[in-house]
This record gives structure tokens, sequence and C-alpha cells, in this order.
């Protein structure tokens, strides 16, 4: 089978599965109790008017008394050509509200995903090359802490420590709060300056990103060092190694053109889904605990203000980028290693 | 066993009906055992929801001398916790006893990893104070008596939470909450919810796992396809946020919780036991079955899935952390029910007293961050006692 018609296939697959998902979210969504309806009923309550009568109401305001299958069709031609609904609680078309917030989430996920790698990588690697050393044994300690410690709970800590402990505390006569950074996120830092025509990040929200940078690197970082060490491992055994070894290939020749080649096709990949987890998922509590707003707030947000275009925008975009993250790793794999067989697949 | 085990067995002492009736019925000792133990739940579970008022508590011996502490209303996740440890004892623990060799063989590896040890005795203890500690303590309430204990530190240390400062005494060594409820009690009860958690989750993803990736290897074809490609979706899909979605949509009781976690966690599990049976069928004791005219589902049952057995329990270990990790950031996030103990909510109602009362967002941390660490130790060092590939010097 031609590397074409798997890549053809792959596509046809990615269409079938966002369609998948959008079908799933619809019938979640008309076989649940419907929140609008709820809410609709409770105002009218509260100002001394029928809630039936608003409940029949709402019901004609959003369509929900068309059949079902014409609900299914204007549902999917409304995704389809970008008319993702329109919020009433922020008054907002869905898909500009994403749009206004991504770069708050942009500034700290791009960061920690470089980091992340970067880390877990050169730990894992380095790790690997010395297996059974002591630093190996502490460099997994490492990982097993970052895999184990709570999200939401690391970050507490580090409002607790830089936000309450560093306030009044010295050692040897050094004041702990000159070191303290701001532990929520203030919204009148600017993300971005402009220095000459060249933008850079202000000092100020290289300070207030710290924490949450530091708190997601922590969690990120361990399953790359573990994944990294276990694929270093499985190459550092392979023949090709031993040939190059075998010919008086210095370590870090060995490393480098070896190794490091082969596994980098796996690593590499994995970089847009962990781009991905961070924004969405990690987001989430990272942006409740420190305040950021962006997109992980504002999903959070709607969540507890029953805005259901809201809630429905933020699952499916993180679904289509799952998906598209997923095309993105294979096409590279195809791409990068030339071993692949697509018959397999 | 046909042969016994314990002498040196030769062809003549095989015990021939036993091979036979186990080939005939296909029930040993053990299952039957593991029935009745079912059974036995089964009952229990009509008495609670069909012949006792539904307000009344399981189990209530006030009237005996003694043991009227033991008030025990069983809630729906308890019955499945119950089903999960019959589960375990009859297909893991039961198994291991009867094995001794092997048990052995497995507890010399994991042996060498000393940091998997302590955290295994770590764990035991967690466990059992997370099963018997509910039942024995009564369970936290707020009242009146228990707001004027608000805010206490915990023993010997002095904090000024609410202007005057106070010294924790013993009553409360962990100190209390805002409403007064001890540190201690919300640690125990959190452990039973996150044990619940961890264990009901893994049991259901590995039961659903195992199932569809033994047909899909055995069955091949069409049925191995669509399995396989829902399973691509399902890994797909960010199950963070569609378990949020569909507590959204339907409510979060720790109920569904862990019926969302089993239900849609399963594809990993699936994948590694299709490719581990795979390689089995290929073997010859697969086809000596299939030319001695077993049938598909035997073949599954009896040959497939003890064979993969090991690498599925390694897989389960390591799955157990994820899930108590996830359920604590849904019930931080405010996603579950406040009805439950969770340690994820205890932290959350803790965020705003960091400055006068930082030891109730702290200690919950503390513990989980343990168990949860202590569960991944286990697991790799279980990993590492049943991988025969690891080179063992």
């Amino acid at each position: 089978m031609g590397m074409r018609w798997y890549v053809a296939r792959r596509l046809m697959w990615v269409a079938f599965a966002a369609w998948f998902a959008l079908t799933v979210t619809f019938g979640m969504l008309a076989v649940s109790p419907n929140a609008g309806e709820f809410q609709a009923a409770q105002q009218a309550a509260a100002s001394g008017e029928d809630p039936d009568e608003a409940i029949e109401q709402y019901r004609e305001e959003q369509n929900l008394n068309e059949p079902l299958h014409e609900r299914y069709i204007s549902y999917m031609t409304g995704y389809l050509t970008g008319n993702w609904g329109y919020s009433d609680r922020i008054e907002k078309n869905v898909l500009q509200a994403f749009m206004d917030r991504y770069p708050f989430s942009l500034q700290y996920a791009l960061p920690s995903v470089v980091l992340t790698m970067l880390i877990g990588y050169g730990l894992g690697l380095y790790s690997a090359m010395n297996q059974y050393s002591r630093s190996d044994y502490v460099a997994t300690f490492v990982a097993y802490f970052g895999l184990s410690i709570p999200n939401f709970w690391f970050a507490i800590m580090g409002v607790l420590v830089m936000g309450v402990w560093f306030q009044d505390t010295a050692v040897l006569g050094f004041h702990l709060n000159t070191l303290k950074v701001p532990t929520f996120y203030q919204q009148s830092v600017p993300i971005l300056t402009d220095f000459y025509g060249i933008p850079y990040p202000p000092l100020d929200n290289l300070q207030q990103l710290f924490l949450p940078v530091l708190v997601i690197s922590t969690a990120g970082f361990a399953g790359n060092m573990r994944y990294t060490r276990a694929q270093a491992l499985e190459i550092t055994n392979q023949e090709f190694v031993k040939v190059a070894r075998a010919k008086g290939a210095s370590g870090w020749r060995v490393l480098t053109r070896h190794i490091l080649r082969v596994a980098s096709v796996p690593l590499m990949t994995i970089f847009v889904s962990q781009l991905l987890v961070i924004f969405f998922a990690g987001s989430l509590i990272i942006e409740v605990v420190f305040q950021i707003p962006g997109l992980g707030l504002l999903t959070f947000k709607a969540f507890t203000n029953q805005d259901t275009p809201i809630v429905l925008g933020a699952t499916l975009i993180t679904v289509f980028l799952a998906i598209g993250g997923n095309l993105l790793q294979d096409l590279a794999y195809v791409a990068l290693d030339p071993r692949i067989d697509y018959g397999d697949r | 066993m046909a042969t016994k085990p314990d002498t040196d067995s030769t062809f003549d002492e095989v015990d021939w009906d036993d091979v036979r009736s186990s080939r005939s019925i296909g029930i040993g000792r053990d299952t039957i055992g593991q029935l009745l133990a079912l059974l036995a739940m089964a009952v229990g579970l009509v008495w609670d929801y069909f012949i006792i008022e539904n307000e009344s508590a399981t189990v209530n011996v006030t009237d005996v001398p003694g043991l009227n502490w033991l008030v025990w209303d069983v809630l729906s996740v308890e019955w499945l916790f119950l089903l999960t440890l019959i589960l375990i004892t009859f297909n893991v623990a039961l198994p291991l006893y009867q094995n001794k060799r092997l048990t052995a063989y497995y507890w010399r590896q994991f042996k060498k990893n000393k940091a998997a040890v302590a955290a295994l005795g770590f764990l035991g203890f967690a466990i059992l104070v997370g099963i018997v500690g509910p039942i024995v303590m009564k369970e936290p309430a707020t009242s009146i008596e228990s707001l004027r204990n608000a805010y206490k530190p915990p023993v010997y240390l002095t904090a000024s939470p609410q202007g005057e400062p106070i010294t924790g005494d013993w009553q409360h060594p962990l100190g209390t909450n805002a409403e007064g409820i001890g540190m201690l009690k919300l640690l125990v009860f959190g452990m039973r919810v996150s044990l619940e958690v961890g264990l009901i989750a893994t049991m259901l993803s590995v039961t659903i796992g195992t199932i569809v990736g033994a047909t899909a290897a055995h069955m091949g074809g069409m049925v191995d396809e669509v399995l396989m490609r829902y399973v691509d979706i399902q890994a797909t899909f960010p199950t963070f946020l569609l378990l949020i979605l569909l507590i959204y949509l339907y409510g979060g009781s720790l109920f569904i919780i862990i019926l969302l976690f089993g239900f849609f966690s399963w594809e990993g599990t699936a994948r590694l036991v299709r490719s581990e049976a795979l390689q089995r069928t290929e073997e010859s004791y697969v086809q000596a079955s299939e030319a001695a005219g077993a049938s598909q589902a035997w073949i599954i049952r009896r040959h497939i899935i003890p064979n993969v057995s090991s690498t599925v329990i390694t897989n389960a270990t390591l799955a157990i952390p994820s899930f108590i990790l996830q359920e604590a950031a849904l019930s931080f996030l405010g996603f579950a029910d406040d009805d439950i103990y969770s340690w994820g909510q205890v932290i959350s109602a803790g965020r705003g007293e960091l400055a006068t009362a930082p030891w109730i967002a702290t200690l919950p941390g503390i513990v989980l961050f343990f168990t949860v660490l202590a569960f991944n130790y286990v697991g790799d060092a279980i990993n590492d006692a049943v991988d025969p590939r690891r080179d063992k010097d």
C-alpha cells in the first residue's frame, strides 16, 4: 500500500471521527435534562410569571420543538460552517470568545511545553545512558515526584509558599519577600510589550507566569522522561548501536548520531499532543487556581454558569484539536521514519 | 490443577476425574467459592434495596451490647466496592496463594526494589484504614457543637485563624476544618473515597478492556476492525473534558463519576491485551485446544486471558493512581457532589484560608501525594517483577 493511500485513509478517518464526535455530543445533549429550560422557568418564577409559559417560550427560541432530525441537521450545518452558537451569558459568539481568550493560555502553555520537553528528554536520555547509577535513581525519583504530585495541590502550595510564607520570613537576615512572585494573575499587565518593534514579554508578566509554568512543567516532564528513558534503553540494546560502539564511536557520537536520531521520531510527535493536553485539560486547573483569564477559566465559568454553548464549544474544540494532533503525529511518522510499513495500519 | 503439585507427580498420579470434571463443566472449587460470595452479595443487595426500608441502615446491630458502634448503611458505591474486593480476592489474591512457588518468585523480584516494599507497606496500612475506618468511625457531621471547634490547629501547634491564638489538642490531633470536623476523620473518609474510585474504576476498565482486547484478537476480521477502530476514537477523545461534559449534563455523584472513569478509560488495556493475545493465539496450546474441539469462548476464557493476566494486572496497578488523581481534581474543581468526603474537596475548601489555617489544604494533599506515589512505585515494581524480558541480575 502506498503512502498516498495511507494519507488519504487517515484523512477519511479524521472526517469520520469528527462526525462521530459531533453526533455523540448532539445525542448526549438531546437526551439530557435541559439546563436552559430550568433556568428560564426559575427566572420566570422569581419575577412572578408563569414558569410553564417561560419554558415554552425558551423551547420555541431554541427550536427545541422541531423534530429531532431537523435539529440535528441545523446543528451539524452550524458547526460545519463555523457558527458555533452565541453565549447569552457573556454576550459573545462562541468562536469569538475563544479567539479573545487563547493568548492568555498560550503565553504559559508554550513555554511549559518547551521546558517539559527539554527537561524530560534531557533527563530521560541522561538516565538511560547512566542506567542503574546513582544519578539515574535520583532522576527516577524526581520523575515519580512529578507524576504523583496532584497538579492543583502543587499550585496551591506554590501560592502558600510564595504568597504567605515569603511574606515575612527571613533566612540569615535575607528577606525572602524580595524573591516573592505574584501568585494571582493581574490582567492589567500586558502579555507583550514593544521594544523598538520587537515584541517581548515584560518582567511583570514573566514573574506572574513563573508559578503556572513551574507547576505544569513539573507534572509534564515526568511522563516525558520515563518515556524517553524507556525508548532510549530499547534502542541502546539494538544491533546498530552495538556496531557503532564496536567501530569505536565515542559515547557522545553514539548518542547524537545513532540513538537520538531514531528516538527523535516518536519523541517529536508527542510534542503536539502534549501541547493540546496542557492547553485544555491542564489549563482548567491551573487557570482556576491562578485566575488566568484564558480558555480554561472561560470553560470553567461556563460550566458553573450553565453556559451550554461555551461548554459544547470547548469540548468540541478540544476533540477536534486532539483528532488533528493525532493526524499530524501519524503524518510526521510517515514523513520522518522511512521504516514504517503502511500495510500494518 | 489436575496434578498434585506437592508430590513428585508422575503420569499415573494424575487425577483424571478432576481433569474430566474441570473440562466438562468448567467450574472448579474456586469458581464455586467466587459464585457463592457473589450470591451472598446479591442477597445483601436485595435485602438492602427491597426488604428493609430505604432510610434504615443496612447493618444495624444496636441491640447487641458491645457492638452498638456498628451501624453501616451500605451505599451503591460501597456495594460496587464490595464486588471489587470479592473479585480481587478470588482472581488475584487466591491464585497467588495457591501458586506459592510463583508468588515466592515474584516476591523475590519485587523485594529488590526497597522503595516499592516500603510503598507496599504504606498502601497496606492505608487500605486497611480506608476500609475499616469509616465502618468504626462516626460519619462527619456539622453541628453547633462541632462549629465551636472550628479551625483548631494540629496538636501542639498554635495559630490564630480567627483573631485570637488557639493551640491544638489531642481531641483533634490533626486540627479541624471550617466546620469543626477533625482533619483525621476527613483523611480517613477521604481514603475510602480514593480507594473506591481507584479500585472500582480500575476493575471496570480492566474487565471491559480485557474482554474487548481478547475478543478482538481472537475473532479477527470485521469484529477486530470495528472494536479497535472504536478504541482509536476513544483514545483520541480527551477523557477529562468528556467526563466534565457528561457530569455537566447528567450530574456528578460519586457513583456516576466512577462508572464514567471505568467505561471511558479501557482503551489502553484493550490494546495491550489484544497485542499480547495475538501472540498467544499463535501458540501451539491454543491450536491443540482448537483441535480438541474447544469453543471460541472456552479458548478465550481458559487459555488466552490467564496467559495475558500478568500484563493486565501490571497495567491495572498503574491505572489506579491516575484515577485517584483525576477524581481529586474533579472534586477540587467542584464537579462532584458535595456530600462525598473527597480529599480534593477538602483542599478546595481550605484554599481560602491558606494564610490563617494552612493545615486544611495541606494535609489531604500530602496524603493524596503519598498514596499516589506508593501506587506508582508498587505498580512499577510489579511491572519489573512479572516482565520476563527484564534481565534478572
